[in-house]
């Protein structure tokens, strides 16, 4: 992997995982059974603000000259990175607010939920950043599935450690739904490649050639979701485990997407 | 049609000899490992002869810029005579051109941590001079071109060997390189 898109990997991930630590915390505020305690609930929005931060922290490694990112939201009309700076900026602005107000007992779950919005708004504009026209493979919806994916599976397992173990079975079926749902994309889309242009059938044969893309379907995916069936529980060290995963998937998409500039003079 | 420079690839004629290429590495003096015209040898899998055929490409100077519209910073923009020039100063080297360009035109500089790319040679054009590439083609394989003028009817847009990308509009014309001939002698 090019060694610039290595901040690439750590933003997106660590940014993903607090979009889906606030998602989950959003529906528990409404729907789902099984939130944490008031104490805890101010652990978990620490601990999305320092997942943000380090996510933010990371990207500024993949700038050439750093010092000019705050230019960055110049070219709103039509550039998607534009919006995703916004975006996320917005998101980290309303998690403060949020726990500042936890803190101060004044959170409201109405905040709470608008917060999740705009993580969801970020995680879209995030997604269309990175579906570039040069590669047809993720030239299209399908970085949103990943990242979505994403912010599911590690939102609920990280959710896991702010609820008490037998509060946790809500947060066990989203987990596991997730995990089902990502080994079905990830299994079923290198083989969808294979059946499009030249440029996306070297995509597809990069993945299934890749041990590191087995691995992680293996690692990041089918342990976790044994695991799962077998203690119907998400045990403590689970979440590192899926997140080694995650960090594995955002290598692969990232190093072994073929670039149409990558394959000039020979077939689209 | 407005005003749309850009450039016209004739493959029958080109012989693959990189001369513009090193013609616009002496004008502009790129760092080593960065490469604004690039010269691309056919893929045997639609040109399947022991001649080799030949695309000299640098940036097409698109109608529907990528490069231009993901730029977070608007470092890039498009001339009158549509030239898509790229500010050096305005760059941050995000490297979200380079990504986004099907043509893989934009570079990436790791010496001055900036993206750069060919500029047609604006400035030779303003003084009343051809591109370095252009002026430097020995068989003429290269040409500058007005879209808004260019009627050629050999000329294609997306030859094999070429991103099909209707969306963008580069702005660039193929003529396609030629079937060799194959002699037998009758035994």
């Amino acid at each position: 992997m090019d060694l610039q898109e290595l901040p690439l990997v750590l933003f997106t991930v660590f940014t993903q995982t607090a979009i889906g630590l606030v998602l989950i915390s959003a529906a528990q505020q409404w729907a789902l059974a099984g939130g944490p305690t008031e104490s805890k609930l101010r652990f978990e929005w620490i601990a999305v603000l320092s997942l943000l931060g380090a996510g933010v922290l990371a990207s500024f490694f993949h700038l050439g000259h750093p010092l000019g990112a705050v230019r960055m939201i110049t070219n709103l009309g039509t550039a998607w990175l534009s919006r995703e700076i916004l975006l996320v900026g917005i998101f980290g602005a309303l998690v403060l607010v949020t726990l500042v107000g936890l803190v101060k007992n004044a959170a409201g779950k109405w905040l709470i939920t608008a917060t999740a919005v705009a993580g969801l708004l970020a995680l879209v504009a995030m997604s269309m950043t990175y579906a570039p026209p040069s590669m047809p493979a993720i030239d299209n919806y399908l970085p949103l599935v990943f990242f979505g994916l994403t912010a599911v599976i590690l939102g609920a397992a990280l959710a896991s450690y702010f609820v008490p173990a037998d509060r946790q079975q809500t947060l066990v079926i989203v987990l596991a739904i997730g995990l089902v749902t990502a080994l079905v994309v990830y299994l079923v889309v290198p083989g969808v490649w294979l059946s499009g242009g030249k440029v996306m059938q070297l995509t597809g044969q990069l993945h299934l050639a890749s041990p590191l893309y087995w691995t992680r379907i293996v690692v990041g995916l089918v342990l976790p979701l044994a695991v799962l069936a077998w203690q119907k529980r998400i045990p403590l060290w689970l979440p590192a485990l899926l997140l080694i995963g995650e960090f594995a998937g955002r290598i692969i998409f990232f190093s072994l997407t073929v670039s149409s500039a990558a394959n000039l003079g020979g077939l689209y | 049609m407005a005003t749309q420079l850009g450039f016209f690839v004739d493959a029958s004629l080109c012989i693959g000899c990189a001369t513009c290429g090193m013609a616009c590495k002496n004008q502009y003096h790129q760092e080593p490992g960065v490469v604004w015209r690039q010269i691309y040898p056919l893929s045997e899998e639609f040109y399947p002869h022991r001649e080799r055929a030949f695309y000299s490409l640098a940036c097409n100077h698109c109608e529907h810029p990528c490069c231009l519209e993901d730029c977070p910073v608007g470092a890039f923009t498009k001339r009158d005579d549509g030239i898509v020039v790229h500010n050096v100063e305005a760059c941050i080297g995000c490297g979200n051109c380079v990504r986004s360009c099907p043509f893989g035109a934009p570079r990436y500089n790791e010496a001055t941590k900036k993206a750069e790319k060919c500029s047609l040679c604006y400035q030779r054009l303003d003084a009343g001079l051809q591109p370095a590439c252009v002026q430097s083609c020995p068989t003429g394989a290269l040409q500058l071109i007005d879209l808004a003028t260019f009627d050629n009817p050999d000329a294609v847009q997306v030859p094999p060997g070429f991103p099909q990308r209707p969306d963008i509009n580069p702005s660039i014309r193929f003529k396609l390189p030629k079937q060799p001939k194959v002699v037998r002698r009758n035994v």
